[in-house]
């Protein structure tokens, strides 16, 4: 059903109320009206065309009786035919339609003439004609009867007419009615000018006509269907027919006299325009009423409709937010009391609407509303757009914007549109978020939350949504992922180094669990970095000790000497050499994050290491006994008298150097023992330890005068159960070190110290002194701690002896050194039991004698 | 709504349909022009009858291409002025094509306009040979007067002997009378024949005729040459039989109507008479348009509506068989030939056709076929 509105609803149904009755009555009129209109009129056309025939019979019957008068004249021999001449010729002139008159002998020989015209030569040319193949003078000869001719040319040349031929006796009277008269005489009658009068004969050929030109043309009409059933009947019918494209109505009347018919008709036009002017009338007058009717109507439509425009104009002001007065009355009190209630209602609705704006002008972002054309053109939006883009609401709104897409970056716009689409054709809500140009040209990140507008009948009215500025946040994000993706970088490029690295490296976290495994250690532990995860050390090496020393270092904070342990391979049962160091990771803030471990597999090293000892043990042995032999003879030879001082001081000079041979030997074999695992041998023996200082000062001193040696004894005697010779080997490498690492002149100063269960003696000097790290690595094997080609001479394995000799002992050893400042070697070696009456350590007591002596 | 704009659709439909189906019913118009009233008038109303009757046959199967035929029929009452006045009125009422005239005067008043036109004439009975082998718009379903004109000629000098003629003929229509004089004059003189006297006259209304006739016999002629409408030749006859009953008496074929016979009574007689029509002809299509004619018209076709019953088969054979984007005139010329009641009519290249005449001779009140 359509909708209209109040004013066509009531305009449309009143004029129809006005209008239905004249229709359904015009309607009627037609259907029904109509035919009775019709029959009437061919009624009275049927009357019309009677009266018509009846003058035409009676106009013809007049030169019927002047041609039966002159026969009756004529019936024998008896007139004279001069005299018959100026009859015909009387006849002729009283007539109103004869215009000739003429008499044929039983030859059809023309004997006489009587013409309108005194035309004494065509008279004559007349007279003596033959008649005879006349088919009137025949008819007229053989039905003896007065007949009419059905030809309508003049027989005697007279142009157009009509003849009678009346038989009298042997001869025939012909009388030529003259057809332009009997036009004229048609038009008399005519009622009408309009009107159609033709004379038709029994074939349906035109005699006369009101106009004359049918009479010239001679026309048939027996195609017409009225004259059709008119000459068959020969009863006056009446009907409408169309006569030379004109419609018409009419009737065909007989004339019985001639044989003759009359068709009288006129056109309808003229026929109904009695009838047609009153039905005008009449419906100009009904038409008036309904125009009166309609314009009432109209009216009370109008005094309906306003108030109720009124009050729609208003709403559609308030709508449009242009309409802010009071809803307006008028004089209709229901009216008042709707307007009464709407402006209740837009009050409610304004006081929403102001809530609503407040809240929409809080909103951190921009919401709109928008069609859901291609572009999204804005139909509102609120006023954080100028915040968000620069741009004011109006100008998002007005027809110069284009709408929300046309905002959105080009790259971003495909992406955005599907996604609304999708969701709009969901019927779901959408959340896009996209970059936007602001005002400035400034590329801002947008979140776009929206979802479309439905009517009950499900057509899409419009989208709704709110753009949030997401700029800050969406940078942040894209500097977090850029971090995430460096460091990630970087993690990968640390694993991958700490994975390739040679040693065996395991890290593992504060609890002890394993969570990085190098490509070696994997190798070393026979167990891959997956199999590790989680695990700690000591389930992954049963027969390691590892795992001892790794809480340690977390709980200490330092990392742990150097460990070195014998691991067996479980594949082939090799046993490897491994040094284990640990150290602990600390992260930023110096917390301990972790415990590395280095895991190096030194079985080869070792393996050298033995095989060098033991060459170097066998070359000193093997060194040793013809050194001895030299040595032994050198000295015999010393012992000789005979020889001169400067051989003795060659021999002397052998002795010496043999000597030092015989040392360098010593060690070497020393150092054999010590690296084949075996302990320094040792031959204790009780021993007095000052004596044992005295003796290897005063040796000392023999062979370096360079320095002064000052030593600070105990006073009481202190014996000792250890190996004098080694004891005496230790002291003499301790003041050989001494010497050596000093400035000549300086002073060596030996103290000698006892405490409860042990003895200390130190060695300090007044040399260069040691850095840490040479402190370090001070007892290590061929370590020199100078070994720049100024270095003094040795091979460095005399710390690495007098270590293990205090360890055979029993004792410690320790360097207390630092670079300028000299160095102070303290060994301590335990004292018996039964040297528990040797009073208490050197320091307390102070019983230690100083003994300063002279180099 | 959807019944709205289906009533919408179904009233713009029907409106389309009526105009469709009163497009259909748009008849083609056909015009008829010929002297219809006056002395004259036999020949015309015979000729407008013709062409009624092919018509209305026409138009009872269909009429051409299913359209009706409509006749607009125009009297030009035998007058050049009144002829130029109804053929402009027939121009423009933009027939599709003109049947008529049935006179060489009116013919030769009317050409220039139908050429301007360019609307196809059709004429049942113009003989002139002034309009022969002209290019134009102008057809004829008969021959020009060349030809049997001289046949005439030939069958009196040879035929019956004669060797001196008068002539008298009607100024009226002189362009077919003088043109057929013409030719009739260079026949017979060609022969050894001689023209000895010649008198003419208007067509009219109460003429008389028998001052000329007297003067003509006074000449002694072996014949008198009548060219002349059937009543003025009646009227001639009739006189020329009042002076010297047996003065062989030629008419040319204007005159051969049954109106003639019907007027001239005895002195008919032994007239001779130049004929379009073989009314001996016991063809079956010849005997089936008389018997409609008579059924139609109550009387018999005569040359003149013989000859319109022919120019009307031609011309709307012609309309029938014209294709889109051709002319009438094209249409007709590719025809080349109409199968006419009585014979094939060929239409040469200028539209003029090679119809056959014949010489009869009235006796006992009817015209008898001498060759």
């Amino acid at each position: 059903m359509p909708v209209r509105s109040l004013r066509q609803l009531l305009s449309l149904q009143s004029t129809l109320v006005a209008v239905f009755p004249f229709l359904l009555a015009g309607i009627l009129g037609i259907l029904w009206l109509r035919p009775q209109i019709d029959r009437e009129i061919e009624s009275r056309q049927l009357q019309f065309g009677k009266a018509i025939a009846s003058q035409v019979e009676s106009y013809l019957l007049t030169p019927l009786v002047n041609v039966e008068g002159m026969a009756s004249l004529v019936v024998d021999d008896s007139f004279d035919w001069h005299d018959l001449q100026h009859m015909l010729d009387a006849h002729i002139a009283a007539s109103v339609s004869l215009r000739a008159i003429y008499i044929a002998s039983p030859d059809g020989t023309i004997k006489a003439v009587g013409l309108r015209e005194d035309n004494e030569v065509r008279r004559e040319d007349l007279i003596g004609l033959d008649f005879s193949g006349n088919h009137l003078f025949q008819r007229a000869l053989r039905e003896r009867r007065p007949v009419w001719s059905d030809t309508f040319l003049s027989v005697v040349g007279g142009g157009m007419s009509v003849a009678i031929a009346v038989p009298s006796a042997d001869r025939v009277v012909i009388g030529e009615v003259d057809l332009d008269l009997v036009t004229e005489f048609l038009q008399r009658i005519a009622i009408d000018p309009e009107q159609l009068t033709l004379v038709i004969d029994e074939r349906g050929q035109v005699i006369a006509d009101q106009q004359g030109t049918h009479t010239a043309q001679q026309l048939n009409i027996s195609n017409i269907p009225l004259v059709k059933r008119g000459l068959k009947t020969r009863i006056p019918v009446s009907e409408h027919f169309d006569f030379e494209g004109v419609s018409m109505v009419g009737s065909l009347t007989p004339i019985p006299s001639q044989n003759w018919h009359v068709l009288a008709a006129l056109p309808e036009e003229t026929a109904y325009r009695t009838i047609w002017t009153s039905f005008r009338i009449v419906t100009a007058g009904l038409m008036t009423a309904v125009l009166f009717g309609v314009a009432i109507a109209l009216y009370l439509t109008r005094r309906l409709a306003i108030p109720c425009e009124t009050l729609a104009a208003h709403a559609r002001g308030i709508a449009a937010f242009k309409e802010a007065a009071d809803w307006p009355t008028g004089k209709i009190s229901e009216f008042n009391q709707l307007a009464a209630d709407l402006q209740q209602m837009s009050d409610a609705l304004r006081e929403r609407e102001r809530q609503i704006s407040t809240l929409m002008s809080n909103l951190p972002g921009m919401a709109y509303r928008c069609r859901s054309d291609s572009q999204r053109k804005l139909m509102f939006v609120s006023e954080g757009s100028l915040e968000l883009l620069g741009y004011s609401d109006q100008e998002l709104t007005n027809d110069l914007c284009p709408g929300l897409n046309s905002i959105i970056d080009a790259e971003d716009l495909a992406t955005v549109k599907e996604r609304v689409d999708k969701a709009l054709a969901q019927r779901k809500p959408y959340q896009a978020t996209y970059r936007v140009r602001d005002a400035k040209r400034r590329t801002r990140w947008v979140l776009d939350h929206g979802r479309g507008v439905w009517d009950k009948e499900g057509h899409l009215l419009h989208i709704e949504g709110l753009v949030t500025d997401v700029t800050a946040r969406r940078l942040a994000e894209e500097a977090l992922k850029k971090a995430l993706a460096d460091a990630e970088e970087a993690k990968d490029k640390v694993e991958l180094v700490l994975r390739s690295v040679a040693d065996g490296l395991v890290f593992t976290d504060m609890r002890g669990r394993i969570v990085l495994m190098s490509a070696s250690a994997e190798a070393l532990l026979e167990v891959t970095q997956q199999e590790a995860w989680g695990l700690t050390l000591d389930n992954v090496v049963e027969n390691m000790s590892v795992p001892g020393h790794i809480p340690e270092i977390q709980e200490n904070g330092h990392g742990a000497s150097l460990l070195e342990l014998t691991f067996v391979n479980k594949k082939d049962g090799r046993k490897m050499e491994i040094q284990v160091s640990s150290n602990l990771v600390k992260n930023r803030d110096g917390e301990a994050a972790g415990v590395i471990t280095l895991l190096r597999n030194i079985s080869r090293e070792r393996e050298l290491d033995r095989m060098k000892s033991e060459f170097i043990s066998t070359a000193a042995h093997e060194l040793r006994t013809p050194l001895t032999v030299i040595l032994g003879f050198a000295e015999i030879l010393l012992e000789e008298k005979i020889l001169a001082d400067h051989q003795r001081e060659y021999l002397s000079i052998i002795v010496d150097k043999s000597e030092v041979l015989q040392r360098l030997i010593d060690d070497l074999l020393d150092l054999g023992r010590v690296d084949s695992g075996r302990l320094v041998h040792i031959e204790k023996e009780r021993c007095e330890v000052c004596e044992l200082i005295r003796q290897a000062v005063a040796e000392a001193r023999l062979t370096c005068n360079s320095h002064r040696f000052e030593m600070v004894l105990p006073e009481a005697s202190v014996e000792l159960y250890a190996d004098r010779l080694r004891i005496a080997q230790v002291m003499e490498n301790l003041l050989g070190n001494a010497v050596k690492f000093s400035p000549s002149g300086s002073l060596i100063e030996i103290l000698c110290s006892i405490g409860d269960n042990w003895v200390q003696v130190a060695v300090a000097d007044q040399g260069v002194g040691l850095t840490a790290a040479q402190k370090e690595r001070i007892f290590e094997k061929f370590y020199r701690a100078d070994s720049s080609s100024t270095s003094k001479q040795g091979l460095g394995l005399g710390m690495t002896i007098v270590k293990n000799i205090i360890d055979a002992h029993g004792g410690k050893i320790r360097v207390d050194s630092e670079p300028g400042r000299g160095t102070r070697i303290i060994f301590q070696l335990p004292v018996p039991g039964d040297a528990g009456d040797i009073p208490g350590n050197s320091h307390d007591s102070g019983n230690s004698i100083h003994l300063k002596e002279g180099s | 709504m959807i019944r709205r704009t289906s009533a919408t659709f179904m009233l713009l439909f029907l409106i389309v349909f009526c105009l469709a189906a009163c497009d259909k019913k748009e008849p083609v118009q056909v015009g008829f022009i010929g002297g219809l009233s006056g002395r004259v008038a036999d020949l015309g109303v015979g000729g407008r009858n013709g062409v009624m009757l092919a018509i209305e046959q026409r138009n009872a199967i269909g009429g051409i291409k299913g359209r009706g035929i409509e006749l607009i029929v125009r009297d030009d009452e035998q007058r050049a002025d009144i002829a130029r006045e109804k053929i402009a009125e027939l121009i423009d009422q933009k027939v599709a094509a003109i049947i008529g005239p049935m006179t060489s005067s009116m013919a030769m008043a009317m050409v220039p306009l139908v050429n301007a036109a360019k609307i196809v004439m059709v004429s049942p009975t113009v003989t002139t040979s002034e309009l022969s082998n002209i290019d134009d718009y102008f057809f004829r379903v008969i021959a020009d007067t060349t030809g049997y004109a001289g046949k005439n000629a030939r069958y009196q000098f040879e035929t019956l002997g004669q060797r001196r003629a008068v002539v008298i003929y009607d100024l009226g229509n002189r362009s077919y009378t003088e043109s057929w004089l013409k030719d009739f004059r260079v026949e017979f003189e060609g022969l050894g024949g001689e023209l000895v006297d010649v008198k003419t006259f208007i067509s009219g209304k109460d003429l008389s005729f028998q001052e000329r006739v007297a003067a003509l016999l006074e000449a002694r002629p072996d014949f008198v040459l009548i060219l002349a409408n059937a009543i003025d030749a009646a009227q001639i006859c009739q006189q020329v039989r009042k002076l010297n009953p047996r003065m062989p008496i030629v008419m040319s074929e204007w005159a051969s109507t049954e109106r003639f016979i019907e007027l001239a009574g005895r002195a008919a007689e032994e007239v001779y008479v130049s004929q379009f029509i073989n009314r001996n002809d016991s063809s079956a299509r010849y005997q089936e348009f008389y018997r409609a004619f008579i059924e139609r018209f109550g009387q018999a076709p005569g040359f003149a509506g013989l000859a319109g019953y022919d120019a009307a088969l031609a011309v709307l054979d012609g309309l029938a068989r014209q294709t889109s984007g051709e002319s009438l005139k094209e249409s007709l010329l590719s025809m080349g030939e109409v199968l006419g009641v009585q014979q094939t009519i060929h239409f040469g290249r200028f539209g003029d056709a090679d119809r056959k005449t014949f010489v009869t001779v009235i006796r006992n009140g009817s015209y008898v076929t001498l060759e």
